[in-house]
Parts: C-alpha cells; structure tokens; sequence
C-alpha cells in the first residue's frame, strides 16, 4: 500500500527513534568520548587526557586479571553451556525418557526463571566454608580433603562463581537445543536406524548437523554473556578475594563508583564495547557466508 | 518436589532392566543389549543427578525459609520440626513488599511501552514504503549488537541531567531502550505474515491507517504481543545492574535490587532471608508454569537473555 | 486480550494508588511547599537499633517543628560508602547525610559538598561546647567546621573472662604476650581471635592498628597528607609481617570467605575466646552467657610507633551544600547532639555519645565504661584506614591483604602495590 503523505511512517518510528538515540546511542558514544577524559562524579571538571586511560589499562594487573577471568568464563560455559546442553537436549529428546521428558524440562528450565540475585543469595550459603552444604555434602561422601573456602580462596573464587552460571544457564540452553531438535524431521533417524546406526552415531550424524545453526547462536550468546557477566561476581564475590574474581564489568563498577575513577571506568566500557562488537562482527560475517551456500 | 522424584526413581532404570531380561530381542547379540541397556542406565543416572543437582537447592531453599535461623546453622540437612511461617511474614515486612510492587510498576510500564512502541514502528516497516526503510531497520535492531554494560556511566550521567535518578523512569527507559531492537523484530516479522488483503479490505471499508493498526494488525497480532510481554517481562524483572545504579532510594528498588538491601537489614536470619528469596523467585516460575508456550514462542524467536 | 488489558490497568491503579505516584518524579533533596519544609535525611542504619533510636529522635523533632518534615533513608555500610559518594554528586543530595570522620570526610569537603557549619559552632556556644573537643578534630578541616559528630566508635579486643579464667590467662599486653596466650587457647581446642575478612576492611582495621604500633607517629601523619604520602618506612612491612603472624596462630582459617559478622558469632556462642571489635558493637552483642572483658590492642614490643593508640573515629552528620534549608538542617543535627539525646544513645543504642558526660551509671553497662575508660586512657584515637586514606591507597591495602592472608602474597610485595598507589594520589593530589 503507498501512502501519499511521506512523513507518516516517521511518526509511527518517532518514539523508537527517540529512545534508541537518547538511551542506546548516544551513551554509547558519549562512553568512549568520556574515556579520553580523566573525571569524577565529585569534581565538575574533566581533564582531556588523551590515551592515558588506555596506556594505564594496559598496565594495570587487575585488568589482565578480570580479562583472563572472562575467558575463563567464555571457556568453561562454551564447553559446559553449549556442549552439555547440546547433549542433555538429545537426551530428554530420546524416546527412552520420553514419559518424564517433559517434566524434568520443567524443572531443568526452572533456575532460568529465578532472578540471579535470589539464585546468587541461595549460593552464599551453599559456599560458606563452615555452614554451607558443599562441604558438609563432601565431607559426607569422605572427601574432607577437597573442603575449602570457596569463595575465600583466590583459586578457586571466580570458579565457584562461574559454576553457579552454568547451573542456572545449562537448563536454558538445553531448551534452545530442544526446541531445535524437535524440528528435525524424524525420518531421518528411522532412516538411520535402519541403516543399524546406534543412538550415539545418530547423534553425531544427525542431530549435530541439524542444530548446527543453533549451536552457532548459542555459543554467540555464550560468548558475549561471558564478556559482560556482572551480577554473579558482583552479588557473590564483589571481585575478591583481592581481586582475584574480578570480571571486567566488575571492575568498571568498583572504577567508577568505588574509586570515582569515571574516565578510567568509561575506558574499560571501551573494551568491552570493542569486544562485543568483535564477537557481532563474526556472527554477522558467518551468517551472511551461510546464506551463500 | 522431594516425592515425586521418588516416583522417578522407582520407575525407571529398574523397570527397565527387569524388562531386559524377559525380552531379549532375539536378532541382537546378547553383548550388544547388554552395552545398550547399560547405556540408557547410564542415561537415567545422568538425569537423576542432574534432577537432584538442580531440585534440591531450591528444594532447600523453600524448606529452610520454614526453619529457624538457629537450625538452618546446627543442621543444613534437616527438615522443620514445625513450620515457621512468621519467616515469611517477616520478610514481607522488611521491605520485600515495597520492592514487590516496585517490580510490578517498572515491570508492567515497561512491558507496556516496550511492546507499544516496538509495535508502531513495526507496523512502520512493515505497511510502508519509504526513503531510508533499510537503514532505519539497520539503525533500530543495531542495538542488539551493544551490551548494556557499556553505557552504564554515561547513562548514569544522562540520568541525573535529565533529573531522572532514582525515579522509575531512570530503569523504565533504558530498558525499553534495550529490549526494543528484540521485540522490533520480532512483532515486524509477525506483522509481515498478515496478508495485505485483509487490510486493504478494512481500507476500503474506511479504516483509516492507525485504525488499521489498532483494529487489525494488533488483534491479529496477540500471540506475538504476549510473547513480546513475556519476554520483556522476565527481562524487566530480573534486570540486576541498572537497577542498583539508577535508583539509591530504597522506596523505589526493584527486587533484584531490594534483596541486597533485604540481605544487609536482616543480617543473620536466615531464615527470613530465604523466605524472602522464595517469594522474589516465585512470580517468574508461576508465570512461567500458565504461560509456557509463550516462552517457549520466545525461545525459538531468539531467546529470553541478550 | 480485552480481559488481559483490563487486568493489568487495574494492577496499575491499584500500584498507583499505594505509591501515591512518588516514584516518578524525581523528589528533590528538599523541597518547600507553602511553608512546610522537607529535609531529606541519609544514615546508614537499617537495622535496629539504631533505626528505632533515629526515627524516634526525628519524630520528636518535628513534633517540636511542625514546619519541618525529615525524610529518611539508610543504606548499610558497605553499600553506604558507594551510595554517599554517587548522590553527592547529583543534584539532589540528601540535606543531613551521615560521614565518617578523617579523609572520607575531607574528600567530600574537597569536592565543595558539605557545608561549612563553623558560624553556627560559634553563634550556640551552649551547644557546642558540651561536644567532646577530640571528636570535633575529626570533622575540622582548614580550620573550618565540616560535621557535627555524633558518636565515638573504637577497635578494642573484647575476650570471653570465663575462657581466660578457667584456663588462667591474664589479658595480654603485649604483641608476644598475644601470640602465646592465642597459642594456649589453641591447644585447648579454642578459637584464639575470630576473624571474617570477606569485605577486606576487617584486616584494614588490624593493619592501621598494627601500623600506628610499628611506624614513628609523625611519618604516619606525613603519610596520611595525600601529597606527601610514600608508605615506605621499613615499619609498615613489619606490621603486615605481624597480621600474618596473627593469621597463623590466632585467627581461624578459611577469613577471607567468611563475613564480619561470623566473628561476633563465633566469640558470642563460645567458640572462639576474643574478637577485635568495635565499641559500637556492644549493642549488637546478645545475651551472652560469659563475663566480657575488654583491652586494648597489644603493644608490640619493638615498634616504633605510638603503643596507646586505639584505631577509631567519631562518626557523625554533614549538611550538603547545595540545601536549601541549612538552617533546619543544622536545628535538627543540635537536637540530635543534645545531651538528652545523647544520654539515650548510649542508653538505646548502646553507643558512646559525643556529647560530655553521657556514659553513666544509670544508662550504660560495666562493659561500656570500660570500653570509654579505655579509649579516655589511650587518648588519641587513629581514623579507620578505610576511611582515612584515600580510597585507592586503602583499596590497594585491603586487596592484597586478602591475597596475603591466603598465603598468595608477601607483605612487602603488598606494600609495592600500596606506595604505587600512593604514587598515583600524590600526582593526583598536586
């Protein structure tokens, strides 16, 4: 349908053309804009410093320290969150648990529901080094020897943290993966059955292949979530012991609002703009070759 | 939860292997319905651990919220004795409440501007043609690509020159902001299924082009709203970071926000404290358990987080 | 659809009704609507009782000032000390808001947002001259009046006296005399000293002690002067050698992951025989079923700093400088430090009030007035290194202390990270 009065349609887009510059792109830019600055929340003034920010970044340990501690994350969950989910949807799709599959996905999905503060709380207690139930669960089971402060100990503190994500996350995935498997016409497995192939060469054969564009969007999404992964190290750890659990977003907040460090701040923002956009970037060009063959 | 996992156990690997031996397949070697049944028990413990890893925490959660502080401590393991609903009372009344309906306003105006606006433009794209169509899809789903993370200073001080901090329009507006990219596109691909005809029919009839919006295209379009809302629901609800920057005012928290402040205030009862939490965890779940379909829509259309 | 619609219109009225709309626009820090005047009023003390105490206070304030309305807010410690910092900086600051002494509360005047309250210092002299000379110190600044204090709160150790006794310990006073008396007490099965460290500020309290012990006073007072600070007199290291000491014989293991409040847990139910506490703890104690007693830090024998001195400070109020109610504001803060207020601080809330002559007989516990004798006798009182460095230097502090107590870091390698941190604000400070 044509419409004679050109200027209708931009009424229409107005109020999502307002809020997308005033609260997505301008604080974007106006992010890395700040960045070349040094000020504080409490001093009105800004200094033009140019890359100084950046330089100390690159100088700083705890920079490195929360950037190592992100790909950690991204590691652990790709393996965990894309790998594990993948193969626990295939499970719960199998005819073999087909009388429960329905109700373990409920629960299975139900910690994807909770909010990570509530879900973060709960954890504080289960990783208390005296009270908590990880330790009593391992000293009953005999295995004293691998009782420890969870969250007290610069080893093992983001590892605690990054293991509460993927007990939450996993069950999301898994129902991504489900929801795509199920549109995998079944004739391909008869055909494969047939054929004498057993359950785990199906899996390789056919369900791999077919769900290959959503391990693709899931191992995206795993990838910039594990980027910008802020509450569980914020709500458990706060980046400590020392700070050992620090994540980049972590350290931006303790910059900014701890140190009233806002230019440094805005110039840790920076990286992680440039990391995600690295990560589109990829997952744009993969998806634009897909189309072509 | 603790009964019918009992119901799981007793009827699967059991029941299974038992049949095994009463009905050997007869053109399959014995070696290989050994390894296969083997297999599928496998399976089932896989499912079960994982079922007891999941279940129990929460299990725990909701029982300790019945217990006493003092017990919780002395025995993690253990059931209440008598059930201590005055947690919950407590909970209620040490600010849980107030964050509650809290949630509720930011998470409903939110909702509804979000699916509002996203709907307008939507229709934009999708009925009109115009100079700059591509280029404005590109600039309004481009946002998908920026994390919120990034722009929490300059939001922060964007916040406080529009005189917005510590109001609900300080969360409601960067989460509309966020979430629309998202639910843009999805209500325009909806939008794209309707048939031209039917609307220019209504034209026709003398619709004119925003009656043709609010009579045909969002009556048509209800499944997709509702999972539009549910979407931008869960996301409002449970936004944690902007919600404990924006607002310093503890009559305006949210509950992601509130519970850190819930945690401070009650200090060492734990029992109130997981009462708490067990109310805060509730609404999604029972959104989640009457609304399934639509998150499930959601999830196939892209997903509920990012 | 329609159903639906309605429903959540109805959810919304009703919300609306029960918010009374408040949250949607932004209330400014006061405001004047005829002559009614509102003070927003910020401390950090949700919990009781201190929560009880001030809201009493204020209703009794504006019943004796119907025109002035006080608007409360409180936001607990840890959190307290990000939040000030952020609403200072926006327009809308609350009027009255609660401030550590020493360098937080230079920080904020630096950045021009307290007030300056020394006209009215001078213009109630009945007033503030009832005001314990040594705690206005803290909130003087150029020789200006930034802050009304309103308490005194000091690190002493308190011990369990049945433990001591039954085993025939005396109260050690010296830095070895500890380790030996913690290396007993571990022998019987006791916890020497019970110590949660997850927020890093707890062991920030042992090291300023332990620095005030080790380092000669006056390279203190030049290290505490942001200009001037370098943090590398050979004394600092020791003091960190001494935590790590304390660490290894006294305190309990796993600190790091526990909360501070697990130490008053664990001294208040018996397990561990004493906790380096603040006095502004004694309210928070139960009822315990031991005899408390009280000393003060040990001196550590070949130190060259000052063996009295008790890390503490006097907290208090500050008025922002962008109210537009100063007036008020001060009239609540001088009813708020009045005598009789002050008696029932110490009474309610168990605190020592900043106000002469508060701690009693009749209102306070032997406990009390030990810990007051205590801190009367040592006679100065060092601020809290959270507090009274800046905020990069005690961050860099209480970081890595963390990693040392975990066996991750040596002291002098956590000393390195605190005097490039003290490079970095002696740049900044010039």
């Amino acid at each position: 349908m044509t419409s004679h009065r050109k200027w209708l349609p931009f009424v229409y887009l107005a109020p999502v053309l307002v809020i997308l510059v005033l609260f997505v792109y301008y604080p974007i830019f106006s992010n890395v804009y700040y960045s070349f600055f040094d000020w504080g929340s409490f001093s009105n003034t800004m200094h033009f410093t140019g890359l100084s920010n950046f330089i100390n970044l690159f100088k700083d340990s705890v920079f490195f320290t929360a950037l190592k501690n992100n790909i950690y994350y991204a590691i652990i969950s790709e393996i965990i969150l894309v790998g594990g989910g993948l193969v626990l949807a295939a499970i719960l799709e199998d005819k073999l648990v087909r009388r429960y599959a329905t109700f373990l996905r409920t629960i299975y999905f139900l910690p994807v529901l909770i909010s990570i503060t509530v879900i973060a709380l709960l954890f504080e207690f289960f990783y208390n080094p005296q009270t908590g139930l990880l330790n009593k669960l391992l000293e009953s089971i005999g295995l004293d020897g691998l009782t420890r402060a969870w969250l007290g100990n610069g080893d093992t503190a983001i590892f605690a943290v990054i293991a509460m994500s993927q007990w939450q996350s996993l069950g999301y995935v898994a129902m991504l993966f489900i929801i795509s498997i199920q549109k995998i016409p079944s004739e391909l497995y008869e055909a494969a059955r047939i054929d004498g192939a057993g359950k785990v060469k199906q899996f390789f054969h056919i369900t791999v292949p077919q769900v290959k564009e959503m391990a693709f969007v899931a191992t995206i999404m795993t990838l910039t979530q594990a980027f910008t992964v802020f509450n569980e190290p914020y709500i458990l750890t706060g980046g400590g012991p020392g700070h050992s659990s620090e994540v980049l977003t972590t350290y931006l907040y303790h910059s900014a609002f701890n140190e009233d460090a806002m230019g440094y701040a805005s110039a840790i923002a920076t990286v992680i703009l440039a990391i995600t956009l690295i990560i589109s970037v990829v997952q744009l060009k993969v998806f634009r070759s897909g189309e072509g063959d | 939860m603790g009964e019918r996992q009992y119901d799981l156990t007793d009827a699967n690997g059991v029941y299974s292997n038992t049949r095994t031996v009463k009905h050997p397949k007869p053109e399959k070697s014995y070696g290989k319905i050994i390894g296969r049944y083997a297999g599928s028990t496998l399976v089932y413990v896989i499912l079960i651990i994982y079922f007891l890893l999941i279940a129990y925490p929460l299990f725990w959660m909701v029982v300790n919220s019945l217990r006493d502080s003092n017990d919780i401590i002395t025995n993690s393991w253990g059931l209440p004795d008598k059930l201590l609903f005055k947690n919950y009372a407590t909970a209620w009344e040490s600010g849980i409440a107030r964050y509650f309906l809290n949630s509720v306003i930011v998470t409903g105006i939110t909702c509804l501007l979000t699916i509002l606006f996203s709907a307008l433009a939507a229709y934009a794209f999708a009925r009109f043609q115009f100079k700059g169509k591509n280029a404005l899809l590109i600039f309004c789903i481009g946002g998908l690509m920026l994390a919120p993370q990034v722009s929490l200073i300059p939001l922060y001080k964007l916040m406080q020159s529009l005189n917005l901090y510590d109001t609900y329009w300080a969360l409601i507006l960067p989460y509309v902001a966020y979430r629309i990219p998202f639910i843009l596109l999805l209500i325009r691909s909806y939008f794209l299924g309707i048939p031209r005809e039917i609307s220019e029919s209504a034209y026709l009839d003398g619709c004119n082009n925003f009656q043709i919006f609010t009579k045909i295209f969002l009556p048509l379009s209800k499944p997709v709203l509702m999972t539009a809302a549910v979407l931008t629901g869960y996301f409002a609800w449970n936004e944690f970071m902007f919600a404990i920057v924006f607002i310093s005012n503890d009559e305006l928290k949210t509950v992601p926000a509130g519970l850190m402040q819930f945690r401070d205030a009650l200090q060492t009862d734990w029992g109130s404290l997981l009462a708490g939490l067990t109310i805060s965890a509730l609404p999604i779940v029972l959104l989640f358990l009457f609304a399934q379909k639509y998150f499930i829509r959601g999830l196939s259309n892209g997903g509920l987080k990012g | 659809m329609r159903k639906v619609v309605g429903m959540i219109a109805c959810i919304f009225v009703f919300a609306f009704i029960l918010t009374g709309c408040s949250g949607f626009t932004s209330s400014s820090g006061s405001s004047g609507d005829g002559d009614k005047i509102t003070l927003k009023f910020m401390h950090r003390w949700p919990k009781e009782p201190e929560k009880s105490y001030l809201d009493k206070v204020v209703k009794e304030f504006e019943k004796k000032n119907p025109n002035i309305k006080i608007q409360t807010e409180a936001v607990l410690n840890d959190s307290y000390k990000e939040k000030i910092r952020v609403l200072l900086g926006t327009n809308h600051p609350p009027d009255i808001f609660f401030s550590w002494s020493g360098e937080f509360a230079h920080n904020i005047v630096r950045g021009n947002k307290a007030l300056d309250l020394t006209s009215y210092y001078n213009k109630d002299k009945t007033w503030s001259d009832k005001i314990i000379e040594p705690t206005m110190e803290s909130y003087r600044f150029d020789g200006k009046m930034y802050g009304v204090p309103w308490m005194m709160d000091a690190k002493l150790f308190f011990y369990n006296k049945d433990i001591f006794n039954k085993l025939g310990l005396k109260p050690p006073k010296t830095f070895k005399q500890l380790i030996a008396v913690s290396k007993k007490l571990k022998d019987k099965g006791y916890t020497p000293i019970a110590f949660g460290n997850k927020e890093g500020w707890p062991a920030g309290h042992y090291i300023g002690t332990l620095n005030r012990r080790t380092v000669p006073a006056d390279v203190i007072k030049k290290d505490h002067i942001r200009s001037q600070g370098t943090f590398d007199d050979p004394g600092y290291i020791k003091a960190l050698e001494k935590l790590q000491k304390l660490n290894d014989v006294a305190f309990n293991k796993n600190s790091n992951a526990l909360k501070y409040d697990f130490s008053r847990q664990a001294f208040t139910s018996g397990k561990a025989a004493m906790d380096y506490m603040e006095t502004i703890e004694i309210g928070d104690l139960p009822d315990i079923g031991f005899e408390l007693g009280t000393f003060n830090f040990p001196a550590v024998e070949d130190g060259k700093g000052d063996q009295k001195i008790i890390s503490g400070a006097p907290e208090g109020f500050m008025i922002s400088s962008k109210t537009k109610h100063p007036d008020a504001a001060m009239k609540f803060l001088e009813f708020l430090t009045n005598k009789e207020n002050g008696k029932k601080l110490v009474k309610d809330v168990k605190y020592l009030s900043s106000v002469k002559n508060t701690v009693t007989k009749d209102n306070s516990t032997p406990i009390m007035r030990k810990a007051q004798q205590e801190i009367l006798h040592a006679n100065k009182l060092a601020p809290w290194i959270d507090t009274g460095l800046d905020i990069r230097i005690a961050d860099a502090y209480m970081k890595d202390m963390q990693k040392m107590l975990n066996g991750e870091m040596a002291p002098k390698d956590v000393m390195k990270d605190v005097q490039k941190e003290a490079k970095r604000v002696r740049v900044s400070a010039k």
